[in-house]
């Protein structure tokens, strides 16, 4: 497997051959089976996948936010420290300073029984030190920052704001210490269309204005088009392709890309049936031999469902860094499955 | 619940606060407003009746006050109640979030420990404690204390398990949120609600226990002014002077009846809120 040349100035997050699993009732569940990511400064990489394919699990891994029932492997390296052997009191403090998290569902993500500016405030209170009112007057302009009205959103209470303006105060904890790593889990995923692409519009202004780099987690392929630097797609705890975003989207090198890409809504087919992908992501605690995605592949032959695909440097391909896991990649031809 | 019976219930429950205002500024006025010492004899008004002039409830077989005692039994009746849910909940509070946050054996140790205080029935657990201990009411106070804090213990470790759960719990621990703050600022202000109705039925059960136990003579001692207490003197005139018992027994019945009624409105309203 390539591994990320050493010492990558750019490079401030890398999980090196992640895994975690968790003890389950019928044997381990792997849901993280050897990722690879890095994450360059002030540039947004996309972690995509179905639900169930470890994207959530991976992300939460770098915060040391996985239940007790979960075990890690590999390295997530920030800067040149892992943090998976970090002791507790230096995690935290990296936690939220440093590397800070955006969660899905911001409606249960603010404490409903405190004021909103006093949630902003607590960050800064603690990490660094400090005293209320200062805190409290740095809360305002962070609100302003993210587009909200600082003066009345400070003293509102969550259950007075709606889902958009709870993720902008979250987004605006979230980067009250100038964190140089934002992970942002599912950030739109409970928000409307025109919501969604606000909330996109302000992580990018984030990232231009703070120099902050964002680790997205989506399950909307389409989603990530334009607003990621790289992509990662994720298959059953592996990652199947990484590449650019212009890239991808230009040509898929991995058939379970391609099918994704294939199966986007487009309103110029409109009234035809949509391509799905037939069958299911695979049960974590019996993912079949060989490649994960054989089963519902439609290029699958004998090989696929013996030897797994190691995720390589493509030998077509147009761009040195992008990879794809599949034993055929280079019979895909672009354009060539999407019409088919 | 519907908007008629949700009136009513806000009624009722400004109706119990009243009371309960009431009572607790006698308490706390009762030098002002009692009409006589509580502990002033004055044997040729044994037994008066109530409506006597100078004794509107009557007067007890020393010829006291009976009025000026029950305002002074209040004091008793409430203090009991507010430094025993004290302890109790000081306790539980320790106990529950240990037992919440840490999980595992230690968690399993202290319930049952909880459990084993549980198990016992409440006035006889008392009874053995101020026994060993001594009677009085501090050591009544103490013990309503120690047995009431699994009624804290549980629910606060109930509470604890599920709000540390919490998304937002999550979120402030995502963000490097020490311990302690998680405690005071995300886990303690959203079980509120949860403590305070336990607060109030455990109130009203602490001024029962403490009566039980002044009755028995095992509580506040003579010439002490304690409802209980009275209702120990009383019970050897109940056919010659019925009022002796009559009215510390009203005390007793209304105040334990507000305070039960403000748990149960308070824990329907706060629902309704959630």
């Amino acid at each position: 497997m390539e591994s990320t040349p050493r010492g990558d100035p750019a490079a401030v997050l890398r999980l090196e051959a992640l895994t975690v699993s968790f003890t389950g009732n019928g044997g381990p569940i792997r849901a993280v089976r050897g990722v690879d990511i890095t994450l360059q400064a002030a540039s947004v990489h996309a972690l995509v996948g179905e639900s169930g394919a470890g994207k959530s699990v991976s992300a939460k891994a770098v915060l040391g936010l996985l239940p007790r029932s979960a075990t890690c492997g590999g390295r997530i390296l920030f800067h040149d420290t892992d943090l998976l052997s970090l002791p507790a009191r230096s995690l935290r403090a990296i936690r939220g300073k440093r590397i800070a998290m955006v969660f899905q569902q911001p409606d249960k993500h603010l404490n409903p029984t405190m004021r909103v500016g006093s949630q902003v405030a607590e960050v800064l209170r603690y990490h660094n030190g400090i005293e209320r009112r200062e805190a409290l007057l740095q809360a305002r302009s962070l609100l302003d920052m993210v587009e909200l009205n600082g003066r009345e959103v400070l003293r509102s209470f969550p259950h007075e704001l709606s889902g958009g303006m709870k993720q902008r105060v979250a987004i605006a904890s979230a980067i009250a210490c100038r964190p140089e790593v934002l992970i942002a889990d599912e950030p739109t995923t409970a928000l409307d269309a025109t919501i969604q692409s606000q909330i996109l519009a302000l992580l990018d202004r984030v990232r231009r204005e703070l120099g902050t780099a964002i680790l997205f987690i989506s399950h909307d392929l389409p989603l990530v088009r334009g607003f990621a630097d790289d992509v990662s797609v994720l298959y059953a705890g592996r990652i199947v392709e990484q590449a650019t975003s212009r890239e991808l989207f230009s040509c898929a090198h991995h058939p379970y890309t391609d099918r994704l890409i294939a199966a986007t809504p487009d309103p110029a087919r409109r009234g035809e049936r949509l391509a799905a992908i037939r069958g299911s992501v695979p049960d974590p605690q019996d993912v079949p031999p060989g490649c994960a995605f054989a089963p519902r592949c439609p290029m699958a032959a004998d090989r696929c469902r013996v030897e797994v695909p190691l995720l390589r440097l493509s030998e077509n391909a147009d761009v040195s860094q992008r990879r794809s896991a599949c034993h055929f990649a280079e019979q895909l031809v672009c354009e060539g499955l999407h019409n088919g | 619940m519907k908007p008629q019976t949700e009136t009513a219930a806000r009624i009722l429950l400004w109706l119990t606060v009243g009371y309960i205002v009431v009572l607790s500024a006698a308490a706390a006025a009762a030098p002002l407003l009692a009409p006589a010492d509580p502990l002033l004899q004055n044997l040729p008004a044994r037994f008066a009746p109530p409506g006597s002039p100078a004794y509107p409830l009557g007067a007890d077989d020393f010829g006291r006050d009976v009025l000026s005692r029950i305002i002074y039994g209040a004091r008793a009746a409430l203090l009991v109640g507010l430094v025993s849910v004290g302890i109790a909940l000081a306790i539980g509070l320790v106990i529950g979030l240990t037992a919440g946050l840490l999980e595992g054996p230690v968690d399993s140790a202290l319930m049952l420990l909880m459990d084993a205080v549980l198990s016992f029935p409440t006035v006889l657990l008392a009874i053995t404690v101020v026994s060993v201990f001594g009677y009085g009411l501090a050591q009544v106070m103490a013990a309503i204390g120690v047995i009431f804090s699994p009624l804290f213990a549980r629910i606060i470790r109930a509470e604890t398990l599920t709000l540390k759960h919490e998304p937002y719990v999550m979120s402030a621990y995502a963000l490097g949120t020490p311990l302690r703050r998680i405690v005071a600022v995300h886990l303690l202000p959203n079980m509120l609600p949860k403590i305070v109705v336990q607060c109030t039925v455990a109130f009203a059960l602490a001024i029962v226990i403490e009566a039980s136990l002044s009755f028995l003579g095992l509580g506040a001692q003579p010439p002490q002014p304690s409802w209980g207490l009275m209702l120990r003197n009383a019970r050897n005139y109940l056919f010659d002077a019925p009022w002796l018992a009559f009215y510390p027994g009203l005390a007793i019945g209304l105040t334990v009846f507000s305070f039960n009624l403000l748990g149960d409105l308070l824990n329907e309203l706060l629902q309704i809120r959630r």
